[in-house]
């Protein structure tokens, strides 16, 4: 994979905000925190393994503008055939949920995995229909092309989440050189965020997204938000910064929004971590906590983009280190 | 007469290409205001000649340095001597004014130091230069400020005064100070906590005195949080100011062409008298709360030290807290007018190490350690369960057993050859212990028992898979009744917030709640007045229990 192609292929550019229905350009340290995040997450997909520890004047939006660069960049690395891959592997037994959209109505289904076969010289991965009950204990035979369209999830696609991912992935389309529909279907969540989640998503309440002439997206609709304890398909797992135990998407990048947060450092299965603090934060018993990490780090593993990194804003303070392939209890 | 680098409350604190969000603004206006705040913001020191508090602080770091600390009645008299000082180089009041208690400060003093004859001639002079500043009431820093607001061009320029130096209790600035009423002006905001700058940014903010010991988070917000362009240090000319930077970032080379300087002047301290008398004011006191609890041995052996910090309340009593742990937190609903929506199922909640001063929690007020725990386990007796608590959780003695003999490093390890995924080794204490009943999820706390086994195969003795099936149906159960005695707890705590907020009840230091067929205990609201800046280790069964502090609501003096 080539970095630089990766984020040349994400326009962040052509977005804008509109915050308290007032549309205005994204403001540099937004922007650079998309950066971050597309950076960061490109990097998840190459050899070994790094920390961003960013420092900022306030922590409040920041988790939210690095986890939708890190989502433009996974939807641009995106490859069909993993998924294809990804669906094959699936323990039989794995419950797993997609729609089907007939005569202008789109139905959801739900099922298990039964097996992977061989029907017509092609590779058919069949599933054992759970609902609608009408079709309860009836075989459905998904081959790759199907598989891949109708996009078969993890999580349950409720009718309203089918209407964010859509209206979700159209913004990612316009922004991002690539196929965000297939991706943001794709079965399970990309990235982690874990963060204090009421105070978050309240947050983002009276922000949206614009990129060009299209209509405007709700910030929190962008991230298509899952979470693993209502079960709802999505690209951003959102964990409780209270949590005791971190499941992070190992692919994607790992988002720690503040001080409680960090206490996953150590935790964090992905291979590119980004941990938000502000100046309040930054203190001995923090250093204390990173430091372990920091005293074992390596050189390695830190791909630069060939024109460079993006230069920070005023204000705000980064350093990055690399981390053994075995670091980390959870690693 | 004063002297600065800049001096005006208009034309300096403006942001060359940046204006203060007015009026209804949206959060991402006022973190992009942060933002270039932080980035292009400034700190200056004004400084004011006036010999009479010069005077004061010299007299009081005199008396510090005489008297002997380590009795009670002299440690007093160094104490009344802090905030005497305190008092006279913060304020922005003017001297004669009531609030403040000169008067009585001196009197006090007075009859305390007849005692001391060694302090003498430093308390005459004391009590004279305090008599010379009542009479004349002439406050150089509040003139200044007031000269500044009055020639300010813009009168909705929005200003912050720095008033919670030392926390609610700053000698200088009583609780009853208003800012409309006291500095006459509508756009002033009087900052004690950390609450009084949310969602809020500045054009200046003031700071009367030296910020040694502001608490951190509080401190770190407005010098690096862009909170203003512009902060101004008021000090008298032999007044130390003091201005912590932020800790270096470690420098890497992908970076490191990129580093930020903070903007903010650097003024240095000595170790003179007045710092030593600062410092000894503001740390004796949790020194000696911290040093009355070092020798509190753990129960059990499963009454884990965990760090936890000490919370003083308002009425005088005071608590233990665990730092990692939430408390219901209130301020905002019964302070602010906040509004319970009839479908809230769930309290607000704030981590114990961010609480601060003036921030209203809920504590059990009577009996001891967990409600909830004891709740359930009257419901369990009632249904004839009154066991299963303990053979639910049995293995957790194996599970600490191992840890002391092993070690939680190899215990981690092992558990991770099984696929344990843990957020730190140091983690398997809190299994071991009471604070949580079980891993997350069965799969978890199977390769748990399935590590126990591997390490002491006898801990053990029917099947892994089988033993791992009963005890965790047997922690369902628990759970079940934890959540039936948490949804009658929630129920009627919320329904009781509800009346209190609908009533606008003002809640000075506490609020007993009783909770309508809800057993075992009483619940409180409780006022927090100070938070130790510092945790300390402190086992389990300690945690919670409010007990009252020599000296009641008086114990900072």
């Amino acid at each position: 994979m080539e970095i630089g192609s990766v984020l040349g292929g994400v326009h962040h550019n052509r977005l804008s905000l509109q915050a308290a229905g007032h549309l205005r350009p994204i403001p540099d340290w937004a922007d650079w925190l998309i950066w971050v995040g597309a950076w960061s997450r490109c990097q998840a997909a190459m050899d070994g393994r790094r920390v961003v520890v960013v420092r900022l004047p306030s922590r409040r939006l920041s988790a939210a503008f690095v986890s939708l660069g890190g989502l433009l960049a996974a939807s641009r690395i995106h490859n069909d055939s993993l998924d294809w891959e990804a669906l094959q592997a699936l323990p039989s037994g794995t419950t797993v949920h997609w729609r089907e959209v007939k005569g202008g109505k789109s139905t959801s289904y739900t099922g298990t995995v039964d097996s992977v076969r061989e029907i017509a010289d092609s590779k058919c991965l069949a599933i054992s229909i759970k609902s609608p009950k009408r079709h309860l204990g009836s075989t459905f035979f998904l081959p790759m092309s199907t598989a891949l369209a109708y996009g078969v999830t993890l999580g349950l696609v409720s009718n309203r989440t089918d209407e964010q991912l859509t209206a979700a992935a159209g913004l990612y389309k316009s922004i991002v050189d690539g196929n965000p529909q297939s991706w943001i279907r794709s079965h399970g969540a990309d990235s982690t965020l874990v963060t204090e989640r009421t105070s978050f998503l309240e947050d983002l309440s009276d922000l949206a997204l614009v990129a060009g002439k299209s209509s405007v997206v709700a910030f929190e609709e962008t991230l298509v938000i899952s979470s693993v304890s209502n079960q709802q398909h999505g690209k951003l797992q959102l964990v409780a910064s209270r949590s005791r135990v971190l499941q992070d998407a190992p692919a994607g990048v790992t988002i720690l929004d503040g001080a409680n947060a960090a206490i996953f450092l150590g935790g964090a299965r992905s291979r590119s971590i980004v941990l938000l603090l502000d100046y309040s934060e930054y203190d001995e018993e923090l250093v204390n906590l990173i430091n372990p990490w920091v005293g074992g780090s390596i050189d390695g593993g830190i791909h630069v983009p060939p024109n460079g990194v993006m230069v920070p804003p005023d204000g705000v303070e980064v350093f990055v280190f690399g981390l053994p392939d075995n670091s980390g209890v959870g690693a | 007469m004063n002297s600065a680098e800049h001096s005006g409350f208009d034309g300096t604190a403006t942001v060359a290409g940046m204006s203060l969000p007015q009026g209804s603004v949206s959060l991402l206006e006022i973190v992009d205001t942060q933002y270039q705040q932080a980035a292009h913001g400034k700190m200056r020191r004004v400084s004011f000649e006036f010999p009479p508090a010069t005077g004061v602080s010299s007299a009081c770091g005199s008396i510090f340095s005489i008297i002997d600390r380590d009795d009670e009645e002299q440690r007093r008299i160094a104490r009344h001597a802090w905030i005497i000082k305190s008092t006279i180089l913060q304020t922005m009041l003017p001297f004669d004014d009531p609030r403040l208690g000169l008067a009585s400060m001196a009197e006090a003093v007075r009859l305390a130091a007849a005692a001391v004859p060694a302090i003498a001639s430093s308390v005459d002079s004391l009590l004279g230069l305090m008599g010379e500043l009542v009479a004349t009431s002439r406050n150089p820093k509040r003139e200044w400020f007031l000269a500044q607001l009055n020639s300010a061009d813009k009168p909705g320029f929005p200003i912050a005064i720095l008033a919670g130096l030392q926390g609610t209790g700053t000698p200088g600035w009583p609780a009853g100070v208003s800012s409309h009423e006291d500095f006459r002006g509508n756009t002033i905001t009087l900052v004690r906590t950390r609450k009084d700058l949310k969602d809020r940014v500045f054009g200046i903010v003031v700071i009367p005195g030296t910020v040694k010991f502001t608490t951190r988070p509080l401190l770190h917000d407005i010098l690096y949080g862009g909170r203003a362009s512009d902060l101004v240090v008021l000090a008298y000319s032999t007044e130390r100011t003091y201005v912590p930077q932020p800790i270096a970032l470690p420098i890497d080379s992908t970076f490191s062409g990129t580093r930020f300087r903070n903007p903010s002047t650097v003024l240095q301290e000595n170790d003179v008298p007045d710092n030593q008398i600062d410092r000894w004011a503001n740390e004796s006191i949790w020194e000696e709360l911290r040093s009355q609890h070092l020798d509190v041995a753990p129960i059990s052996e499963r009454d884990v030290s965990v760090p936890a910090r000490f919370v003083l309340f308002a009425d005088g009593s005071g608590a233990f807290l665990p730092d990692d742990k939430r408390v219901v937190e209130l301020s905002e609903l019964l302070d602010g007018g906040g509004s319970l929506e009839t479908t809230e199922e769930r309290l607000p909640r704030k981590n114990v190490r961010d609480l601060e001063e003036h921030d209203l929690i809920m504590l059990r007020l009577t009996g001891s350690g967990n409600y909830l725990d004891d709740v359930a386990d009257s419901e369990m007796d009632q249904a004839g369960l009154g066991n299963l608590r303990r053979e639910a959780t049995e293995w957790k003695h194996w599970l600490y057993r191992i840890i002391k003999e092993h070690g939680e490093g190899l215990v981690a390890k092992t558990g991770k050859d099984f696929g344990l995924h843990l957020r730190s080794a140091t983690y398997l204490w809190e299994w071991a212990g009471d604070g949580v009943m079980a891993p997350h999820d069965f799969a978890t706390f199977k390769t748990l028992i399935t590590t126990i086994a591997k390490l002491d195969p006898t801990a053990v003795s029917a099947g892994v898979d089988q033993y791992a099936d009963e005890k965790w149906r047997q922690m369902e159960q628990v759970k079940t009744f934890h959540a039936r005695a948490g949804a009658a707890i929630r129920t009627a705590l919320i329904q009781r917030v509800k009346d209190l907020v609908g009533e606008r009840r003002l809640i000075e230091t506490v609020e007993s709640i009783e909770l309508p067929g809800v057993e075992a205990g009483r619940m409180g609201l409780l006022r927090v007045s100070a938070v130790d800046s510092k945790s300390v280790r402190t086992p389990q069964s300690r945690l919670f229990h409010i007990f009252p502090l020599k000296g009641g609501t008086n114990w900072q003096r």
